[in-house]
């Protein structure tokens, strides 16, 4: 991003030592190193974020003779996504998103969020409820209960055409479409009312939702039909049908107390309800930059660690000392400590020495899958239909 | 599924009488034409009738 244009920088002719650490940091492009720095960074004072600016327009820097506009090439060569972390067990994923605009970042977040399929309870038939809980309170909690079954198996349901009636959007309920859930309870624990020995009330948990491959058992109330029983199908024998949790609780019966139904799922996005949302939640942050702007050496030096002493386990200084002078460590620091950081850059002492940045166009993202789809997946799902939404503006753009 | 309304693992013919449920301790009660209207478990004289299994959809929403 960024090119020099016409004369070279300024501070070619001067000697390295009389450069300070803004000079050596944005000495690059071919803008003055104040706006450089406004560019691409972010400056983190103790009350208040300076130059919190995105300049995403061509014409920004005109009057200077830089022109910030980006090329395709351009965009490609600064782009990076590298895997910071993968956690299996929590279904979670942190990249690092380098070289787009906070646009590109948040439009990948909200397809995340509401663009990506998923399988979900949609329907629920009730034969029996006795419990406590009503219906509707029943059905809306089994709705939001995460089904692990792999959405491309599946078609959309097609929205009811214009002369059909309700009759035949029923019609086309079938194996492509919808997965059978059946969920059966019973408390039977004696003497209702009176003492109860331990515990007598029944929970009925997201475990007891047992897949129907066969298809519904009442065709004749829920109109859906197979045809084929999923289970013929080897994707299905490798990974069947079930809730992503066993242990959600869904209602607590006392004796003698019932719930009997029929949960199909369909195919959806988050953007029509939350419940097809495939993340927990997705979200980004720009990558902190901590930076010395002064030696920091000797006394002083051992002054700055001291400051940060007392850190929670695992979590590692941002500065270390090397030869008797202190330096940043590699890599962002820790979440943990960046307060700590930001509070000293604001101290009488310390404020022109440390200085906590970041940087605008580096976002670490985090994915936290519902873990109906392992979060890798989810990502490529989402640059997938990122894509085809750019291609699909690219065929209206050469249609005009 | 009998007609809509109708229980269908308690269905019994006309006058053979209908399950009801204790309001006190929750005991089944068959109750034909002209049974007093009484718990035969506790004695306890209101009784509730039990919910049919005709299929109700909801939209999990």
């Amino acid at each position: 991003m960024g090119k020099r244009k016409g004369s070279k920088g300024e501070k070619d002719g001067a000697p390295p030592s009389a450069m300070s650490q803004l000079d050596r940091d944005f000495a690059v492009s071919g803008l003055p190193d104040y706006l450089e720095a406004q560019r691409t960074r972010v400056f983190c004072g103790s009350e208040s974020n300076t130059s919190a600016k995105y300049f995403g327009s061509a014409h920004t820097y005109s009057t200077k003779g830089f022109d910030n506009s980006q090329t395709w090439k351009e965009f490609e060569r600064g782009l990076d996504i590298r895997i910071r972390r993968v956690d299996e067990a929590d279904n979670t994923m942190e990249f690092d998103l380098v070289g787009v605009s906070p646009s590109f970042a948040n439009a990948l977040r909200r397809i995340l969020i509401s663009e990506v399929p998923t399988m979900a309870i949609e329907h629920v038939f009730f034969l029996n409820n006795t419990s406590t809980i009503p219906d509707e309170i029943l059905a809306h909690r089994l709705g939001l209960i995460p089904i692990a079954a792999d959405p491309t198996l599946f078609k959309s349901r097609s929205p009811p055409s214009q002369e059909s009636g309700n009759e035949h959007q029923e019609d086309d309920r079938d194996q492509r479409n919808t997965i059978v859930l059946r969920l059966q309870a019973r408390c039977s624990g004696r003497n209702p009312g009176g003492k109860h020995e331990g515990n007598e009330y029944g929970k009925v948990k997201s475990k007891d939702l047992k897949w129907l491959p066969g298809g519904s058992e009442i065709p004749e109330e829920t109109g859906v039909r197979f045809t084929v029983s999923q289970d013929t199908l080897e994707e299905f024998e490798r990974a069947p049908v079930r809730p992503v949790h066993d242990d959600i609780l869904i209602a607590k019966l006392s004796s003698g107390q019932e719930i009997e139904l029929e949960a199909h799922c369909t195919k959806g996005t988050g953007a029509e309800h939350a419940k097809w949302s495939p993340v927990a939640t997705a979200w980004y942050r720009l990558c902190p930059e901590v930076v010395l702007l002064r030696e920091v050496k000797g006394e002083k030096a051992e002054e700055l660690l001291a400051k940060f002493e007392g850190l929670p386990k695992g979590v590692e200084c941002p500065f270390e000392v090397v030869g008797g002078v202190a330096r940043p460590r590699e890599g962002p620091p820790d979440l943990m400590c960046l307060e700590r950081i930001r509070a000293l850059s604001g101290e009488e002492e310390w404020k022109d020495y440390v200085q906590l940045r970041k940087i605008k166009d580096h976002f670490i993202f985090t994915v936290e899958s519902s873990g109906v789809l392992p979060p890798q997946d989810l990502l490529c799902t989402a640059i997938d239909i990122l894509a085809s939404k750019a291609g699909g503006l690219a065929a209206k753009l050469a249609e005009a | 599924m009998n007609g809509p309304g109708t229980a269908t693992n308690q269905v019994t013919a006309p006058g053979e009488g209908v399950f009801y449920v204790c309001g006190e301790c929750g005991w089944e009660n068959k109750i034909k034409p002209g049974d007093t209207i009484q718990c035969r478990e506790c004695g306890y004289r209101i009784l509730y009738k039990k919910r049919t299994r005709r299929v109700v959809q909801y939209e999990a929403r």
